[in-house]
């Protein structure tokens, strides 16, 4: 009888898919404290992972567990080198989300480009007109690089592109010939790219190459008056470096939906940084994509139940080989 | 010497334009008052939202052309230029890229409630999964009424973000709009059942001056949303704040409003779906120097006599005039 521990609730339609398997039964675990996790996670064969960190400990009280199904595709907060020695796999739900965090990040875009918060406080306020300080501007004509051309780095080039922008794309591991034939300008030099973007987007998962990637190197070398926009990961970005270049007006503008720490802390210095859209790493909550991302873990630990797990959603295929 | 009076003061761009033809004189008035009392010395005026009427225009026998900085014309009594021969240009073509992203802007916002969350985020209060309900712009069905310059760009658009576009433009020949990709609905009204999204983007006349009224938000889908860029009264207000407090409309993004500048005692801002601009769509730098540099270049090209029919709202006084 496969046991399903859901770490936080995910979608009604997905518990259901899961509830009608024959023989699956589903438990959802809300809060998920320390004490909470620590009584129920033995019983697991599979679990839905939200935000919870499953770290050596966890795994290791959980002799069942077979399955471990991320609801998103960053997956930092789990050990994947603790389930691979276990010869389990951790599936994300790479389909799920792309969509939804691209439209966040152009929303971003054009949310800085249209001062969409201050004049809508303003005119709230019936303070009618656009006062010089508050200058806004077109995304057409102008220059985006876009870090990363993933799934969401795609369609964000695309979108871009849609605008009217000049798109430059970084992308080390995605061959140049793959980027010129979807209709964008590979950025082989950093520096040069950094130095021609009016706007730049991260959208690389959090390794240990691309920690801290946006550091005051980085942020020198770009645009004067550039606009970052990170829908990726926090730990991309030197937060005290982009807080100093957002004091000088070196980074005009920053849109941002993660941070190093989350829930970010009160003492964050981007928290009181001029000219920042802060959101809280909210890109792929809208409804579809919370629906997807459910109904693709539902769906992963159902075929690993049933053996037939597809290795294009698993983060360690290599557990899936071993395991045959 | 052709003497041109300037309602406000013009973009740099385009008041270089002005300065740089030999025999021109421009002024710029300090108020409405002072514009309306200078306008009786001249040969072309250039508005932002002035009213232009026949107790004006009998006020000033030198006038050659009436221009505006914009595309809209709802300020100036056009019968009666028309009937005077006088020819009122537009800056077609210089905002439509401009208020068309400002379209999408504003759509994205609604669909990300953008303020409330980040004012959130700025209170100390995190929720990345439970807080207002958001959305994609993914696979909804979109309704672009008006498919001229901007509606048509806007249309591209929400093609782009994979949205189900449908069209209506009663000018516009539904093959065309058929051909451009998206769904002809020569019936608007039955078109609303099926919109997620109705986006507005025709002019403002006696056609179109609360074409959203009840009836409209009526046969809406409960939990649309509504972004108006185009005029405020081509919305009935009072009958979208009864469809926003019903739920019917869910959320709406709003560039114009009925009366602007905005009033405090507005019913619409005690919404906190509804997000407001302060009809700042055209008002990026790059819209504005093109629009300066159009009415720049309308204004000498009108005292050329050499006006392109194109950027006229009643191009037939070029014939008469001819």
């Amino acid at each position: 009888m496969p046991h399903v521990l859901c770490l936080r609730p995910i979608h009604d339609d997905a518990i259901a898919l899961l509830c009608a398997s024959p023989g699956v039964t589903v438990e959802v675990l809300d809060p998920v404290t320390p004490e909470t996790l620590a009584a129920r996670i033995a019983e697991a064969d599979a679990i839905t992972v939200r935000l919870t960190r499953v770290d050596a400990s966890v795994i290791a009280r959980a002799p069942k567990l077979r399955i471990v199904a991320r609801h998103g595709v960053g997956y930092d907060a789990v050990d994947v080198e603790a389930l691979t020695a276990r010869g389990i796999p951790l599936t994300v739900t790479p389909d799920a989300n792309a969509v939804s965090v691209a439209e966040h990040a152009l929303m971003l875009m054009l949310t800085i480009a249209r001062q969409t918060i201050a004049l809508h406080a303003r005119t709230k306020a019936a303070l009618w007109g656009f006062p010089a300080d508050l200058p806004t501007f077109d995304l057409a004509g102008r220059t985006v690089l876009v870090i990363g051309f993933g799934r969401i780095g795609g369609r964000v080039a695309r979108l871009c592109a849609a605008f009217g922008m000049t798109v430059l794309v970084r992308d080390p591991y995605v061959p140049r010939n793959t980027i010129i034939g979807a209709g964008f300008a590979p950025a082989d030099d950093l520096e040069a790219a950094l130095a021609r973007a009016d706007i730049v987007t991260l959208h690389c998962p959090a390794t240990a190459e691309t920690r801290g990637m946006v550091d005051e190197a980085f942020l020198k070398a770009a645009k004067p008056g550039v606009v970052l926009i990170n829908t990726a990961r926090g730990t991309l970005v030197d937060e005290p470096a982009l807080a100093a270049a957002l004091a000088s007006g070196r980074v005009a503008a920053a849109g941002l939906d993660v941070f190093a720490v989350e829930p970010v802390e009160p003492g964050n210095v981007l928290l009181q940084a001029p000219n920042v859209v802060l959101l809280p790493h909210s890109a792929a909550a809208t409804a579809e994509s919370m629906r997807r991302m459910a109904m693709s873990c539902a769906e992963s630990i159902l075929a690993c139940f049933a053996g037939r797990l597809d290795p294009q959603v698993v983060v360690n295929p290599e557990v899936l080989r071993r395991n045959a | 010497m052709p003497h041109v009076l300037l309602e406000r003061p013009l973009h740099p761009a385009g008041r270089a334009i002005l300065d740089a033809r030999a025999g021109v004189t421009v002024e710029v008035a300090a108020d409405a008052g002072d514009f309306t009392a200078r306008a009786a010395k001249a040969d072309a005026i250039l508005l932002w939202l002035g009213r232009v009427d026949a107790a004006f225009l009998d006020r000033c026998p030198n006038l050659k052309v009436v221009a505006r900085y914009g595309v809209g014309y709802d300020t100036v009594d056009i019968a009666e230029c028309t009937r005077r021969g006088l020819p009122v240009a537009v800056v077609n073509g210089a905002n439509d890229v401009g208020v068309a992203e400002h379209t999408m802007g504003l759509l994205l916002a609604v669909a990300r409630q953008i303020p409330a969350y980040d004012r959130m985020v700025k209170a100390g209060e995190w929720r990345s999964v439970d807080g207002p309900p958001i959305g994609e712009l993914a696979g909804r069905t979109v309704l672009v009424i008006g498919y001229g310059r901007i509606g048509t760009r806007v249309a591209r658009l929400c093609a782009a973000f994979g949205m189900r576009v449908m069209v209506h433009d009663p000018a516009f020949p539904t093959p065309r709009i058929a051909a451009d990709g998206h769904i002809p609905a020569p019936d608007w009204k039955a078109a609303l059942a099926d919109a997620d999204v109705v986006t507005l983007h025709c002019p403002l006349h006696e056609g179109t001056r609360h074409l959203i009224d009840a009836d409209a938000f009526a046969r809406m889908k409960t939990g649309v949303w509504l972004i108006n860029t185009a005029r405020g009264p081509v919305v009935d207000e009072a009958a979208l704040v009864a469809a926003l407090r019903s739920g019917k409309v869910a959320a709406a993004g709003l560039d114009v409003l009925t009366v602007e500048p905005a009033e405090k005692d507005n019913p619409l801002f005690g919404f906190d779906t509804v997000i407001l601009s302060p009809h700042s769509a055209a008002a990026a730098q790059e819209t504005l120097a093109r629009m300066a540099v159009r009415a720049a270049h309308n204004i000498l090209d009108a005292l050329d006599g050499r006006i392109d029919p194109g950027f006229l709202v009643n191009p037939e006084v070029l014939r008469r005039n001819a």
